[in-house]
């Protein structure tokens, strides 16, 4: 289940970032490529709008230099965009196209130089020409003053000066050249002002300037700058195509990884929602299993419970069992004093040595031995009745020991146990209960008391009696030297047993605690006494109600 | 497009059209004039602001440099046009500098940074007075322990940057507030933008002559030049004629590219507020405005000027003194709250 989830989640991260991996690939390669083709446009609009400025200027179209220092600053700044690292992309894929950027780049500074060059010499070119042209108005405003031939050689030089400075066939040009020369010559001669040497002057500068200006404006145009781009534009295309197919592969691959996650993540969906249907399953069994389970974790409790009822009645059977061995040796000692008078009174009418006296004593004898023997029996009776079914009598708790004792001093005595009864109470003490339950109880104490003495040396059983203002205190204090502190708290337990197995039952004391509870009174374990001591509180008017409602 | 291109470069067509219109001044105020108004300005956004005023303070804390005696603003005086006037400025030490100090006002529209144009951006440019020995002597890791020792900057710096006080973030603080430190609004602009009357005739006869005397060849644009290199000498040995020992510093470009081409070749400098930032040229050769202009027409013009024409042009290039940078009053009100 949980690896589920891990593998839809991890899948799910992996097909978003490899989809915006190849959205974002395909956006880069289009955006530089767009970037990278109008880099190269620009180059070439600045280039040729540069030329165009040049021959304005050149030509006396364009005054200022401000448009061309624009596009020399254009042109630069193409220059090292082309270096920057966003339009180098292809460099390490393609050496020739950073070969082919550098040595157009180199071309443009060459161009660039030239351009102020020209700059420098179209501005000393206009202002010669500026003079002559000046000059020759002045002059011929003036004509009144120099003689003819003057202004006339003057004249001629500023055309031919114009003229050079205007033609670009080099045949005219060279022709203008030899002319101009010629007339300088003539000028010179001429006995002139100090202007004339200037005017020559300036022609000679118009002679100088031209050719280098034209030859200069030419190199500028046909400077290979445009070829080098164009070299530079296809090797960026040979390495944008050569990338692209490359980067194609690339992003169809992604595409497939893409596709292959999104069938892992719906795959792994599908076994999510399987998995979680058989877990549905699982808790509905689980749920009728423990239902199950409860039910029959109910019968069973019911069967212990019943067990446990029955257990209690054997106890009490086996109980009684024994109360009855206690009872054989009760009544054999009383019918073997019995035998023995009868015996005693035969062998005195054998011998007819009849003493009347002797005779009433013997019968009496008898008479008070069966008194005692049907004593027993009666209290036996009276022992295996169901308490419970009793109503309380007002009894006195001295009466209740004395019977008790009666079913077992016999056997305490024969087994050389000291059975001894503490009262400090002066007077009897009455009390509300079922004597026979009590009796019970004190039974049962004494006898679990015998068993756990019997093979001691010095033996004895206490048995006291005292007064506790409502309640009675009665103490069953053997020789035992108490019990140990591990079973204090069982003891009390059902069915647990100290007994060797098949001798005591376990629940002797759970069924005597029962007794004394329903009488609302307390068994306890004194455990501060060194000896082993058990105490029974009764109180001497229960609530007539409960023991009705107990019953 | 490029064949194109080329033909019509090849086909003639009637320049002297365009080129008499220059020549003679008959300008109209369109977009084709070759200087054009102060249109952007700093960083306006929050951010923006926040690294400004911390470039500022950066800008006047002497803690950058290695004795802590010299700020940025030393030399770079917001109150003077962003030079000192000296000839050549003082460093640590009272070492002198070995080049006049440019201004700091609108160096944001220069293509390049220091004379001979070695420095592509501010940022890379402060790189180089900071660990100048005769300039600020400083070492980056010593400047920022320093700082990183006071509380008001990490606060600061925690706010503009991820990183916190690093050697990059200190130079863009200071680049953010130097882009900031722009002019507008000059007499001149506002004749751009439409106002006929804000300059003077004077004033206007001088812009003719700079346009047609051929100063416009180079100081063109937004900034007035600062955008191209140019020779000091086109039409004559300027260097000779000084008379003074030729030093590295003369030597402009050469000395980074050491290329016989690029000797003597600088960064054409800004014109606008030159009115404040006497004395001129890299070697602070020319003490006044009018000797400024005579030398450049007679160098890089060839041709001699006369007064008049000196004087119009200086009166136009009066015109260029813009209004100083909002953010030093708006800075200043932020630091007095």
């Amino acid at each position: 289940m949980k690896r589920y989830i891990i593998l839809s989640i991890f899948g799910s991260l992996a097909f978003v970032f490899l989809f915006i991996l190849h959205q974002k690939s395909e956006s880069k390669f289009t955006k530089n490529y767009q970037e990278v083709l109008s880099l190269f446009l620009t180059a070439r609009q600045v280039e040729t709008s540069l030329e165009k400025d040049l021959l304005k200027s050149r030509n006396f179209l364009l005054l200022t230099y401000d448009s061309i220092v624009e596009n020399e600053k254009e042109v630069e700044d193409v220059c090292t965009n082309m270096h920057s690292p966003s339009y180098s992309i292809y460099k390490s894929l393609d050496h020739n196209l950073d070969l082919a950027i550098d040595e157009y780049c180199a071309a443009v500074s060459q161009k660039m130089k030239k351009v102020e060059i020209f700059k420098s010499r179209n501005a000393i070119l206009k202002n010669s020409l500026f003079y002559i042209q000046n000059n020759a108005t002045e002059r011929s405003n003036e004509t009144a003053k120099s003689n003819l031939g003057e202004v006339f050689f003057q004249n001629r030089l500023i055309e031919l000066c114009l003229a050079y400075a205007l033609v670009t066939n080099d045949i005219s040009k060279d022709a203008l050249r030899v002319a101009i020369e010629a007339a300088q010559k003539t000028l010179l001669k001429m006995p002139a002002d100090s202007e004339f040497s200037i005017i020559v002057s300036h022609a000679n500068k118009v002679l100088e300037v031209k050719g280098s200006l034209d030859s200069l404006t030419k190199e500028i145009i046909n400077s290979d700058s445009t070829q080098l781009l164009e070299k530079a534009r296809q090797s960026y295309f040979h390495s944008y195509s050569k990338a692209e197919s490359t980067a194609h592969v690339f992003r169809d691959l992604l595409f497939l990884a893409c596709t292959i996650f999104l069938g892992f993540i719906i795959y792994n969906i599908i076994l999510l929602w399987k998995a979680a249907q058989k877990l549905t399953q699982v808790n509905e069994s689980l749920e009728q299993r423990v239902r199950d389970r409860t039910k029959e974790l109910n019968d069973t409790k019911e069967t212990i419970l019943q067990q446990q009822q029955t257990l209690v009645s054997s106890a009490k059977m086996s109980s009684l069992g024994e109360m009855a061995g206690g009872v054989a040796h009760e009544i054999n000692t009383p019918l073997a004093i019995i035998g023995l008078k009868i015996e005693q009174l035969e062998k005195c009418l054998m011998d007819d040595i009849i003493n009347p006296m002797d005779l009433i004593e013997g019968l009496e004898a008898i008479k008070s031995t069966t008194q005692r023997i049907s004593k027993i029996i009666s209290g036996l009776r009276f022992f295996a009745r169901d308490g419970k079914s009793l109503p309380t009598q007002l009894t006195t708790i001295e009466a209740i020991v004395e019977d008790t004792f009666s079913f077992c001093k016999e056997k305490f005595s024969n087994h050389g146990v000291q059975l001894e009864l503490k009262n400090d109470s002066i007077s009897p003490l009455q009390l509300k209960c079922r004597s026979v339950e009590i009796s019970q109880v004190l039974l049962n104490l004494l006898n679990n008391a015998f068993d756990s003495i019997e093979s001691q040396k010095n033996k004895w059983v206490r048995v006291g009696i005292a007064d506790k203002n409502d309640f009675i205190e009665l103490t069953v204090t053997d020789s035992g030297l108490g019990i140990s502190k591990e079973i204090q708290d069982k003891i009390m337990q059902p069915f647990f047993t100290t007994k060797p197995v098949g001798k005591g039952t376990g629940l002797g004391l759970s069924i005597s605690r029962g007794i004394i509870e329903s009488h609302q009174g307390k068994l306890f374990l004194n455990a501060d006494t060194p000896n082993t001591c058990f105490t029974i509180l009764l109180p001497k008017e229960p609530e007539d109600q409960y023991l009705k409602k107990s019953a | 497009m490029l064949k194109l291109i080329k033909l019509s470069f090849i086909m003639p067509f009637n320049l002297s059209f365009s080129f008499a219109m220059a020549a003679e001044g008959n300008f109209s105020l369109s977009s084709n004039e070759p200087i054009t108004p102060i249109s952007i300005y700093g960083d306006d956004s929050g951010e923006g602001q926040a690294k400004i005023i911390l470039g500022r303070q950066l800008f006047e804390d002497n803690r950058l440099s290695r004795d802590q005696t010299i700020s940025c603003a030393s030399c770079h005086n917001l109150h003077h046009g962003g030079v000192d006037g000296k000839a050549r400025s003082t460093g640590i030490n009272g070492a002198l500098g070995d080049i006049n100090t440019p201004t700091v006002f609108n160096s944001g529209f220069n293509f390049r940074q220091f004379w001979n144009g070695r420095a592509k951006s501010l940022e890379e440019q402060i790189d180089g007075p900071i660990q100048h020995s005769k300039e600020m002597g400083a070492k980056w890791e010593d400047v920022v322990a320093v700082l990183k020792r006071d509380k008001q900057y990490l606060s600061m710096f925690s706010l503009s940057y991820k990183d916190g006080i690093t050697k990059e973030n200190i130079k863009n603080a200071i680049a953010s507030f130097e882009r900031s430190l722009v002019t507008p609004n000059s007499r001149f602009d506002q004749f751009l933008n439409g106002n006929k009357d804000a300059i003077s005739a004077l004033e206007k006869t001088g812009y003719q002559r700079f346009k047609s005397f051929g100063c416009i060849a180079c100081h063109q644009g937004m900034n007035v030049g600062g955008n191209m290199y140019q020779t000091m000498g086109v039409m004559g040995d300027y260097f000779k004629d000084r008379g003074l020992p030729i030093i590295d510093a003369d030597l402009g470009r050469y000395s980074i590219t050491k290329e016989t081409l690029d000797k003597y070749v600088f960064r054409v400098p800004s014109l606008r507020n030159v009115e404040l930032t006497a004395p001129y040229f890299h070697d602070a050769y020319a003490k006044t405005l009018e000797q400024a202009v005579s030398v450049m027409a007679k160098y890089q013009l060839g041709r001699m000027l006369s007064k008049e024409d000196i004087d119009s042009i200086v009166a136009f290039l009066k015109t260029l003194t813009g209004e100083p940078p909002k953010i030093l009053s708006q800075t200043q009100k932020a630091n007095s709250k």
